[in-house]
Parts: C-alpha cells; structure tokens; sequence
C-alpha cells in the first residue's frame, strides 16, 4: 500500500489504515493501485483531501469503478454533500454510498 | 498407510459419526416440554391473579400435572360459581382453601421440575450440537488438508495450522498407535519432499525470470513493479509452463490486457488454463464479459465451495491475513462467481443498488449471504427503513461483520437512534461499524451527566447543525483524545473504565450474568416471540415505563433503555426456561456502561413493581 504515500500519507497513516481496515480490504487496496488511485485522483479533483479518513471510514468505495463513484456523487451536485464528506466521510451514508 | 490415505479414513469416521447425531427427538421433546411450561406459566399466573378464576379450569387441562380429584375440583368451582355468579353468600371451606393452596404449589412444582428437565435436555442437545459443530470443522479441516496435500502444484510445506489439523488424527482415542507413528513419518516425508521440490521450483523459477516472461507478453514496468512486491510468493509457487499456458490463452482471446495486474498475477499462480478457459466461454455465452470481472481473480480460480464455507466461518478481519507470503492466494480466494450472483439477485430485488456490470457496491457482493440477511433482519427490527427508504440507503451497511442489533441498543440509549432529539444512526449507519467502544462508554458517561441540551451540543460538530464531532464517528481522527478524553493506552481505556463503571457482569451485581450472557452471545438473537410481551415482568416495563409513540425505548429515570434489547435477550433467556430477576435484570442492563448509582435506580425500579412482584 505504499503507493499511498504519493497522496501525502505517511508511514504512520498508512499503518493507521492498516490496523483500521479488514483483511479482505487491504488486498483490494494492495492489489488495485491503478483502480484506488483513479477514485483518489477523483476526490482529491472535488476537493476532498481527507483521504486517510476517507479509505478507513469508507473502504467499501474502493471495490468500485471510478465512474460508478463518480457518477452517484454527481446525482447530487446540488447539494452541500461535498462540504460534508471534507468534514466527515461518515456522510457518504446520506447520498446511499 | 499415506499421509493422504490417513487423513482420508480418519475424514471418512467423521463423517459417519456427523451423519448419526440426530437432535430431532430433543428438539421436539424441547417443544413439547415448553408448552407445558407455558401452560403451567398462565395457570398459575390466573390463579395467583385471582382465585375465583379456579371456576373456569378444565380438569383435563391440570390432570396431568397435579394430584386433585376431578371431584374436588368440582366441588370447589360450584362454590366459586354460586358465590360469584350466582351471588350467593357461601364460601369454600377451610379442606377446600388448603386443597386449592396444594393445587397452585403442585402447579409451581410441577413448572420448576419442568424447567429443570429442559435445562438438561437443552444442555444435552447444546453439547451435542457443539460436538456437531466440532465435527463439521475438524471434516472442513481435514478435506482442505486432504487437498493440499493430493494437489501436485501445491509445494507449501505442512504449517502449524495444518498440524492443528492432524492433532485430531493424533489425540484420536479410537486411532491406534500404529496409525498416530505412520501419521508422523508421513509428515517428515512429506515435508522432506516439498523442501527437496521447492529448491528446485526456486532454482527454476529466478524472478527475473519470471520478469522476462511477462515481458514477452508485452507487459511494462508497471507489471514488474507488482512482481517485485510479490516476488516471494511468487518465486515460491509460480509454475512457468502453466503460466504460459494461461497467458497465451488469453493472449489469444484478445483479453490479456484486460485483466489488472493483482488479478492476473494472482490466476497465473493459482488457476489453470482449463478452469480459465471454462470460466471464459461460460461468460461468454452468458454475455457477461464485465470489465469488472477481469478485476477479480476469485471468478477465474476454481473456488470450491467447501472452501467458501470454511472461510466464511471466520470473522472478516481474521480471514486471510497468512502474512505476505500467500497475499495472491488470499487474494484468489474471495468469493466464488456463483455465489456473487446469488447475492446480486437477492440484493437487486430488495431495490438495492449493486451491481456487478457496473462494479458499483462490490463489497457488499462479496460478503456471505448468512452475514447479509441477518444484518439486513437487525436492520428491519431497528427501524432503519421505517425511517428511510431502504434503496436509499448505503448497501455497504450489510457487510458490516460487528454485532449490528447490540450495537442499535447502545445507539438507542445514547439517543443517536429513534429517538425524539436524534435519529442520526438511520441517517448514517456507518456509525454502527466505526464507532468504538470506548466512545461508546464515554458517550453513556457525557448523557448521563449532562442535560438532554448539553449532551448533543458536546458531541455535535461545532460547525455544522445535525453532524456529530467527526471524533466520534471517525476512526483515524485522533485516536489519543476523543472530547478531551485521553484513550491513548489501553491502561487509560480501562483505568477511565473503572474509575466510571461498574462491571453488572459480576455476580456481585447481577448473580448468574456471564451465564446469561454466554446464551446470548450463542443463540444472537435477532428478534423475539410476540408472547414475551404478555410476561408479567415486561408488562410492568411496558405499563410503567415504555416511551410514549416510541417502540424503542423505556425511560426510568433519565435513562433510555433499549426495548428491543430487553425483548430480544428476556425472551431468548425465558425460551430456555430461564425466568428469574436475575435474568430479568441482565436483559434490562446488557451492554449498558453503568455507575452504582444508576444501576441500583434501575434494580429497584423494576424490582417488585408487579401485582404479585417479585425480588432481586
């Protein structure tokens, strides 16, 4: 999961994820660098930059395809959902995700 | 005897001796005996009630379980009728008021003797489900065992689980000696061969030259940057002519570069051509060629499903994790394609949004199916699509592995769920899954010594209305200080643990709750039979203390205890015959984190508050 570190993450948050997240989500993440980090590159584009917060809240978002992630956010671009998930990423619960 | 042949007999027993348990007969003697109970239970409950309601017995409904004569009961309900309907001035005679004080003592015999017997009869059926249970694992064991060892592209050497395994040939009375030192010479062996193979797999299997292979297939850096993580199993377990056997089918398919290269890895070292190429053309014809599925090797790997229920059995965060040495393998083993289709079909018709099409909520498609219904049932009791359309919903919430019903109780009482100033757990399920324990404790701490006003104000964001402290709900947010509270040690958790609560668990408390808990924790229910609520105990809660337009909630005192928590728990202890205060007692307090004081407002609230009462 070192391919992390390009996000600004380091050894220790890393770690945090690790000790944070199931089994079965850690080798999504190993083993899918191209796919995690296409859905990164997508929330950091909408401005969310708690990323740490956001794979152990939420890793569940990691088994998907960009397009389908980004697709159900857009459904509600005319909310306040973004300044919700910078808060917290708990609020992905609100838009069913 | 072979290593194989060892485990295939002492696999064989087993199966027999599984096949014989028959439980059916204790089950229906179970049944039979609890309608007597439950009988017993409302006879006496009519008569303590009243003993004019002696009147209305049926003989036949209390000869079997008391020593009265038909005719003395005759006797005495024509006196109850004349004094009663007929408003006559008799009464029963002194003989009759002792013969009627024999009949309700005979009666409460007869229940107690009745629950002692199922308390043995469930204590026989539970040892005998547990050895079935015990069975069913040590034959999923020995079948895995069985084969790896038979599987000639398998070159791990026997490791400690595996020796767990054998242990059940070896602490085997009924196995003889001359079969345990077979067992054992067959181990050496068999180790001393995969060894003697692995030095040569290592030699021919250099990375580098592993490397080249894939290179030859036109793969670039990117590839070799995942070999290089790999290397180890990888050089450990590749066979280089079945890896080039796949590469060039799918070479030849035009679909070799759809594949990620963590699910390509992963099938060249645990597939086959046959299995690939049978999983493809069945795709195929089913035009289901997703280019989700090229992301997942567990589609491409002969997933047997006796694999799937061994490792569904465990808990999530203890599946896998065999260190970095079988990560591909663990990797290969997520879920079968089948039964990911099962779940889209089930998923899909309750309006969920998951799809493996479009790789939206995978995750949940991915879990056993047991695991998602019964969250889904726990949800359903909860409320949590009364509140919100269930399509609306995060479908990830089905996966969830904690005990979701438990932890709706602890929500409830924290007025985070179905409660009148907060319902922000239906709003954001995920809650149930992150939230820890310690801010649990902390969080019955802050309600209790805090107004309604002051409570939520703490733990709402001071930015934003409706939103709890992201601490709270946040795992990674600083796990040191939660609301100015210091969890950074485990020492500190427990030392803010004790110098806060009381453990109800101890006998000191509550005598017999680790007992109680112990059926709890075993049986998990989800739900609870409608006629716990005519039970003369939850009466009094229902009558005395039950929130107004609230099914979820008791309040005494300022304190919120969880409805469905007491329902669930009274009525799987009272199913098992268990009906004391104790009992009572534990289902009211399970889970709380109580101070003395709060615990004794508790007790004494719902001590002796019925008709006939009763004591703790």
């Amino acid at each position: 999961m070192e391919y992390l570190t390009k996000y600004n993450l380091n050894a220790e948050d890393i770690r945090d994820i690790t000790s944070s997240i199931d089994e079965e989500d850690k080798l999504e993440l190993e083993f899918n660098e191209e796919r995690v980090s296409s859905i990164i590159d997508y929330l950091l584009s909408i401005g969310l930059t708690n990323i740490k917060d956001i794979v152990i809240t939420k890793p569940n978002l990691f088994y998907d395809d960009v397009n389908s992630i980004k697709m159900r956010i857009e459904k509600h671009s005319n909310t306040n959902i973004i300044e919700l998930l910078k808060e917290d990423p708990i609020n992905f619960d609100l838009i069913g995700m | 005897m072979t290593l194989a042949e060892i485990i295939k007999t002492k696999r064989d027993n087993l199966y027999e001796t599984y096949n014989n348990i028959n439980l059916e007969n204790s089950k229906e003697k179970i049944e039979s005996l609890k309608e007597d109970i439950n009988k017993l239970t409302t006879l006496i409950e009519m008569l303590n009630k009243d003993i004019k309601n002696i009147k209305d017995l049926q003989y036949q409904d209390i000869s079997n379980y008391v020593s009265i004569k038909e005719a003395e009961l005759k006797s005495i309900q024509l006196v109850l009728k004349a004094k009663y309907e007929a408003n006559l001035a008799v009464d029963l005679t002194s003989t009759q008021l002792e013969v009627v004080k024999r009949l309700i003592e005979e009666l409460v015999e007869k229940k107690d003797s009745l629950v002692e017997t199922i308390r043995i009869e469930e204590e026989r059926v539970n040892k005998t489900k547990e050895k079935a249970s015990s069975i069913e694992e040590a034959i999923l064991n020995l079948e895995y065992l069985y084969e790896k060892v038979n599987d000639k592209e398998d070159y791990s050497l026997l490791n400690l689980e595996d020796f767990k395994t054998l242990s059940i040939i070896l602490e085997d009375k009924d196995t003889s000696s001359k079969i345990k030192l077979d067992l054992l010479s067959s181990v050496i062996e068999y180790n001393e061969n995969i060894k003697n193979q692995n030095k040569k797999i290592l030699v021919t299997t250099d990375i580098e030259e592993v490397k080249e292979y894939f290179r030859s297939f036109g793969f670039n850096e990117d590839m070799l940057k995942y070999i290089d993580r790999n290397k180890e199993e990888i050089s450990r377990n590749i066979d280089l002519s079945n890896a080039r056997e796949i590469l060039t089918y799918l070479d030849s398919k035009h679909i070799l570069d759809k594949f990620s290269k963590g699910a390509l890895l992963a099938i060249v070292l645990y597939s086959n051509k046959s299995t690939v190429n049978k999983r493809y053309e069945d795709l195929k014809e089913r035009k289901a060629l997703f280019p989700a599925l090229f992301e997942m090797p567990s589609i491409w790997v002969n997933n047997l499903p006796k694999k799937a229920r061994v490792r569904h059995k465990l808990p999530s965060r203890n599946r896998g994790g065999s260190g970095n040495n079988h990560r591909l393998r663990d990797y290969s083993n997520m879920i079968s394609y089948e039964e990911m289709l099962l779940n889209e079909q089930y998923l899909t018709s309750m309006g969920l949004n998951v799809s493996i099409s479009n790789k939206t909520n995978i995750k949940v498609l991915e879990t056993p199916r047991e695991k998602i219904e019964e969250n889904l049932n726990a949800y359903k009791l909860y409320g949590f699509f009364d509140s919100r359309d269930m399509s609306t919903l995060p479908p990830s919430m089905l996966s969830f592995y904690t005990k979701v019903a438990d932890r709706c109780d602890k929500l409830i009482e924290l007025g985070l769920l179905n409660c009148q100033y907060s319902n922000y757990a239906a709003l954001h399920p995920t809650i149930i899954n992150v939230i820890s324990e310690e801010v649990f404790s902390l969080l019955y701490k802050l309600k209790r010594e805090n107004t309604n006003e002051s409570y939520y104000q703490i733990i709402s964001s001071k930015t934003r209305k409706g939103v709890l402290d992201s601490c709270i709900t946040n795992k990674s947010y600083n796990k040191n200080i939660v609301l100015g509270y210091d969890f950074g040690t485990k020492e500190k958790v427990e030392a803010f643990k004790q110098e806060n609560f009381i453990n109800q668990m101890d006998d000191k408390y509550i005598p017999n709750a680790s007992e109680y808990e112990e059926i709890i924790t075993r049986e998990n229910p989800i739900t609870y039979k409608d006629d716990i609520l005519t039970d003369e105990k939850i009466k009094v809660l229902e009558e005395q203390y039950r929130v107004d337009n609230n099914p979820y909630q008791y309040k005494i005192g300022n304190e919120i205890i969880s409805r469905l928590k007491v329902l669930r728990c009274y009525s799987a202890l009272k199913e098992k015959g268990i009906t004391d205060d104790n009992a009572f007692l534990y289902s009211v307090t399970r889970g709380m984190y109580l101070d003395e004081k709060t615990f004794n407002l508790i007790k004494t609230s719902v001590k002796g508050r019925g008709e006939y009462g009763w004591s703790i």
